[in-house]
């Protein structure tokens, strides 16, 4: 899978995030998974298809997802992943995809999206479309969010 | 047919007089009117709304800022924003609190009724979406059952209540696309999902590997069945939907959400165990 398919991800995440009270968008390691992702305890998995057929999860600790949560609300303390708390993240998710795709149309590619779909659990793992994604890490306002993107 | 119960939240006496002139002849009667975000909290829990229209300019708070109190006494709120700003640092954060719908004045009447329409039909439309394509995955899922693995099966659906879908070990999640967008789980226990994969690759004991890719697939080929069934029948026609390629989810203790779905569980009992498949649509076009 060519690393230039992570760009309009990451794009998406420096545009969206602002939007949303987040200060500091920043890239961090890029690597490659092999077979499972081990979910931190919050995964949220969009599916695309079209010209560009794969899977997207976030993955993160609650307590990031909580925090994330918390200023998406604009500052509302939140103290669990609640339904408010489980809606927003759903919805972060739905719009930084949705606005990947709208960057990979721009690079010439249609693509379509899924609703999210948000796994919460302790202690599981994922294989997301293929044995073998890319993962990417994202500070936001120091909070890490990993993206693990599996195109086929 | 009774009518929908609207909460206008708008310090302009203007525009609560335009935004109540749009809905006359409608199906939507105005409830309550606000002129302070305070007021528009109070009203809520008074009136209990079908639907709120917000303006973003309130004299003691921000608009957006109402809408989350209004969406913490009620996470099932419907609000449409509706102010003179409409772009996409609105759109975005109301979105992230769960606003609804966004129009920007000066109102017309038509696009008004439109939106709100939208907006109070997405769960029921998401419930219809769901009972009409549900048995076509319920008939590749039976059928595919005794075609790949041989198995005679009894099905019975529940409605899944809460968004909520608890899992039994091994959960293999598609996405759907297009006119109408979804998810498929299929679920089982990791044990069975062993007994399932040797019979379907016709071996004693599967390898772990091969079980998750045989059960991936066995997943893929339903929901890709049932997915051609129904864009089948509307041929000749704009709609079609598509799968996502599948993941494959393994815990002891999973959870799975889908704020918006309505969804059902088809439990299909086998032989050797029982099955599970989650089928779920979101409303809207």
């Amino acid at each position: 899978m060519d690393a230039k398919m992570i760009n309009p991800f990451i794009e998406a995440m420096t545009y969206i995030m602002p939007q949303l009270g987040f200060q500091s968008i920043t890239k961090g390691r890029l690597s490659v998974g092999d077979q499972f992702m081990e979910s931190k305890g919050v995964t949220v998995l969009v599916g695309l298809t079209d010209e560009i057929r794969g899977n997207v999860a976030y993955n993160m600790t609650e307590e990031t997802a909580i925090k994330i949560a918390s200023i998406m609300m604009m500052g509302m303390p939140v103290t669990q992943m609640d339904e408010m708390a489980q809606s927003a993240i759903s919805e972060l998710t739905n719009m930084v995809t949705g606005n990947a795709a709208t960057n990979f149309e721009k690079y010439g590619s249609k693509v379509d999206i899924s609703p999210p779909t948000l796994i919460v659990g302790t202690d599981f793992k994922a294989r997301v479309s293929s044995t073998k994604y890319l993962v990417i890490e994202m500070a936001i306002d120091s909070l890490l969010v990993e993206l693990n993107i599996g195109l086929l | 047919m009774d009518k929908v119960r609207i909460l206008v939240v708008d310090d302009s006496p203007f525009s609560q007089k335009m935004i109540e002139k749009a809905l006359l002849n409608s199906n939507y009667e105005v409830c309550g009117f606000a002129g302070t975000g305070n007021e528009g909290i109070e009203k809520y829990r008074a009136c209990k709304p079908d639907v709120v229209t917000m303006d973003l300019t309130l004299p003691d708070m921000d608009g957006l800022a109402c809408c989350r109190e209004i969406l913490v006494i009620d996470p099932h709120a419907k609000i449409v924003v509706l102010s003179a700003m409409k772009d996409d640092v609105i759109i975005n954060s109301g979105t992230a609190i769960g606003v609804r719908g966004f129009l920007q004045k000066p109102i017309k009447a038509g696009k008004l009724l439109t939106t709100l329409n939208v907006v109070v039909n997405e769960d029921k439309q998401a419930e219809d979406y769901q009972q009409e394509l549900l048995q076509y995955f319920i008939r590749a899922f039976k059928t595919n059952l005794v075609d790949m693995v041989g198995l005679e099966s009894e099905t019975t659906v529940t409605a899944n209540t809460g968004m909520k879908f608890m899992c039994h070990g091994l959960a293999i999640i598609i996405g759907i696309t297009g006119t109408r967008q979804g998810r498929i789980i299929l679920d089982l226990s990791s044990t069975l999902a062993a007994e399932v994969s040797a019979k379907i690759l016709d071996v004693p004991t599967a390898a772990e590997d091969d079980i998750l890719n045989s059960i991936a697939e066995f997943a893929n080929i339903i929901a890709g069945n049932g997915v051609s069934e129904i864009n089948n029948l509307f041929k000749g026609t704009e709609f079609e939907i598509r799968i996502t390629p599948p993941s494959v989810f393994i815990g002891k203790s999973l959870v799975i959400i889908n704020p918006k779905m309505s969804s059902s569980t088809v439990h299909a009992q086998t032989e050797i165990g029982e099955l599970y498949m989650n089928v779920g649509f979101v409303g809207g076009e």
